[in-house]
Parts: structure tokens; sequence; C-alpha cells
């Protein structure tokens, strides 16, 4: 008897195999290596960026220069790096925008239940949106010319997704606008991080740093702390410079919106949230995964509209964001710290979670005057 | 009768069709799984193990070529 499989059956899959792998392969592969590829797009994109921004930028950066920037810490709560970063920065840049007036123009209210493609799914909470609603025109620079899809960024324009070939590059473009007192964020070892200055040996960062503030007497409730910058050098940046080297920067390009403008248009989403938290969980039910950037659950919005509204003396509203809170802070202790649980558990929690609060946020809704 | 030269190409477009020619259906297996975890494991951990600045990458795609070489060398040393 003849031993094996004959090799007609066996070519053709074998073929398919590998030509599969490859195509994976080569589709997976960095970009850095076919850098030549996309010298097009490189250019396209510099030149935008000379037409887009209205500062212009020195030929070479300053030596060095450092500004007096900090950030905000919700002490005991964690994934909240990049308000934590992005409050400290406004504060500095505009001085009469707190915590709880940044995140006021951050969307507190809002649940976006995937209308169009450029709407994700659950909290709308985003500090970029409070950025363009203070009037700033938000960029995004990566080593990477395959941009991340617009849901992902909502409230950057496509054409401010600037592709750098080098981290060396982007590092001198951000000195530059240190220099003119333009302050990016990177990613920094997986926490948004304002990098508020530099000298020769490396640069500061303002990176959630919970060792400076997280007291046992602090919790979710505590009004954000603030805390300094830390220091790192240039050898240890490339290391942990977070998803293609990505960074942002926001230029003030027009006046910002009135708080009274903010208050209605929160209002409206408070409105709208109810419906749209249905929705989101009917979506969970039938498989949906929220991708946010809210980690987890939505605890600074529901503090600072309790906060807000304890301020304009409206109390039993602000009661009503205080309940909220404390759910999903019970919510939250609830996990532990199981950060690595599975997609179908982590739907499961958004489910009850969102179950939970949703005949709360309901009866907040009309109770906005 | 096998032919040496057609072992060997199958196992070059996947580590152990080789020997599912020549009838080592156990070999097979052992060179199937293995080609298999690793290549699920760099396409899971992609660009980690595909910019070459760590060891890990150099152990996975090393372990993988291994496994491809091996492979044929043993698919084109077995035909009979």
């Amino acid at each position: 008897m003849k031993k094996g499989i004959s090799a007609k059956i066996l070519l053709i899959p074998g073929f398919i195999i590998a030509l599969l792998l490859l195509l994976l392969l080569f589709s997976s592969l960095d970009p850095q290596i076919f850098l030549g590829r996309f010298n097009g797009e490189y250019e396209k994109n510099q030149a935008y960026l000379l037409t887009a921004m209205k500062t212009k930028l020195p030929e070479t950066p300053l030596p060095e220069i450092k500004f007096p920037i900090q950030g905000y810490r919700i002490p005991g709560l964690g994934g909240f790096c990049w308000i934590e970063s992005s409050s400290g920065l406004i504060k500095y840049l505009e001085p009469d925008i707190d915590f709880d007036t940044f995140i006021f123009y951050a969307r507190p209210t809002l649940v976006m239940a995937g209308r169009n493609k450029n709407e994700r799914w659950g909290p709308g909470l985003n500090q970029t949106h409070a950025f363009t609603e203070l009037g700033y025109t938000a960029f995004r620079g990566s080593t990477n010319p395959r941009h991340p899809p617009q849901s992902v960024f909502p409230d950057i324009d496509p054409r401010n997704l600037i592709y750098f070939k080098t981290a060396e590059e982007e590092l001198t473009f951000m000195k530059k606008l240190i220099s003119m007192k333009i302050i990016p964020t990177i990613v920094y070892a997986g926490d948004f991080s304002t990098v508020v200055g530099y000298n020769r040996e490396g640069i500061w960062i303002v990176k959630s740093d919970p060792s400076q503030t997280d007291r046992e007497e602090r919790n979710f409730m505590t009004y954000p702390v603030p805390f300094e910058p830390t220091f790192i050098t240039y050898e240890e940046l490339p290391k942990d410079w977070d998803l293609d080297h990505q960074f942002f920067w926001f230029e003030k390009t027009g006046l910002r919106k009135s708080e009274n403008e903010i208050y209605l248009e929160n209002k409206q989403n408070a409105k709208e949230a109810t419906q749209n938290i249905r929705i989101v969980i009917d979506f969970l039910k039938k498989g949906g995964n929220l991708v946010d950037f809210t980690y987890e659950i939505d605890i600074p919005s529901s503090m600072t509209l309790y906060r807000y509204f304890t301020k304009r003396g409206n109390l039993d509203l602000a009661n009503k964001y205080l309940e909220i809170a404390k759910i999903y802070e019970v919510q939250r202790v609830s996990l532990g710290k199981d950060s690595g649980r599975s997609e179908s558990n982590a739907r499961k929690f958004y489910i009850e979670t969102l179950t939970k609060v949703q005949p709360l946020l309901e009866k907040a809704a009309v109770m906005w005057q | 009768m096998k032919n040496k030269n057609i072992s060997a190409l199958l196992s070059l477009l996947f580590p152990g069709l080789g020997q599912l020619y020549i009838g080592k259906y156990i070999d097979a297996v052992v060179f199937m799984a293995g080609a298999s975890v690793l290549w699920f494991a760099i396409f899971r951990r992609g660009y980690y193990l595909m910019t070459f600045d760590n060891p890990k990458s150099f152990l996975v795609w090393g372990a993988l070529g291994i496994i491809y070489l091996y492979s044929i060398f043993d698919a084109y040393r077995k035909t009979k």
C-alpha cells in the first residue's frame, strides 16, 4: 500500500497557507521597513502642517525650557491619565479653567451609541473635545503613516494627523512647539503625559503619579490633587514612548464657547443619554464591545457634575450624580485588581454597571433646568 | 516512490506538509503544531515581534526558522 498523502492534495493547500502567511506578515510589518514607500505621504503631511498651524515655529528650538505645569490626580482611580495630565495643562494655559470646568467642557453627560462610523459606543468624556470647545485645534503626530480610524480621535481633523519619519524628528518638532508655549502630550509607558520642558539630558513629563498624591484618607470623592512632573532621560524616552511615538498638541486658534453654551450642550446630551444608554446595553447584549478612553467607568464626570450642581445650589441633581458616582465606585471596587478579564466578562460587567445607573441617569436628565 | 524535491517543497510551504506526503504523520503533527504556535505568537504580538528591537523577537523568529529548516531537511532525508 502506498504510504502518505498525494502531492496533488497537499500542494494547493500548502501554497494557499504560505501565501496567506506572507500576506498577513506584510500587512503587519512595521512601515518603517518600507520607509521609501511613504515619502509622498511624508512630504504631503509636512507641507500641510506648515500651512495648517497659525504659530510660526522657530528654526531651532531653545536649548532648554521648563513650564510650571502640574497634573491633577484623582486619588484611588486608575486609567484617567489623559484627564489628569490635560487638566493640568489647561489650568496653566487658561488659569480660570479648573479641573471641574475642564471636565464640564469634555462632554460629561454624553453617552455615545455608535450612530455613525465616527462615533464610539459608551461614555463621551474626551479631553480633546474639551480643548476644541475651548478654542484649540488638535493635531496628532506619529511615526506610522497609517492613522487610527476617525472614531478613535473624532475631534481631530483627519488632515491634522501628521506623519513623521523618526522619533528624533518628532522630538525636535516637540521642542520647537514647547519653545512657542505649545505643550505636547505623549503616551509614555501607557500614560498620557504632557511634555512640559526639556534640557540637554532629557524631558519633564506630567505623568500620573499616585506616589505623590494617594493617601489613605483620599479617594474618588477627593478633589483632584496636584502633582509635579517627573524627569526622564533621552535614553529612557524611546523605550516607553508608546504607539508609534504618537504625540498630540493643541494650538489656540479660536474663541472658547461660553460656559452657558456648554451647559446647554450638556443638558441636551443628558437627555439623549437616556435613550443612548439603552441602545448601548442592547449593543453589548448582542456581543458588542466598548472601546473608548474612559477606563472601565466614568467616575470623574459624575463627581464633577455633583460638585458643579452643589455649587449652583441644585442639591437634588447634585446628589443624583453623587449616587451614580458611588454606584460606579462600588462596581469598580468589585473588579479588584482584575485587569486581565475576558471579553465576555468585561461585557457582563458593563451591562451590569450601565443597567444599574440607567434609571438614575434618566431621573437626572429631567432635572436639568 | 516519493519525490525528495516535492517533500522538501511541501515542508517549505508549511512545516509538516512534507512529512504528511511521505507518511510520517506523527512527525507532521509535531512540526505543524510547533510552526502554528510560533506563527500565532507572531500575529498575536504583531508589532512587538516584528520590530526586532527586543530579544523575544529574535527568539521567536529564530525558532520558527529552525522548525522550517529542520522540517525541510527531515522531509528530504526521509523520502524514499
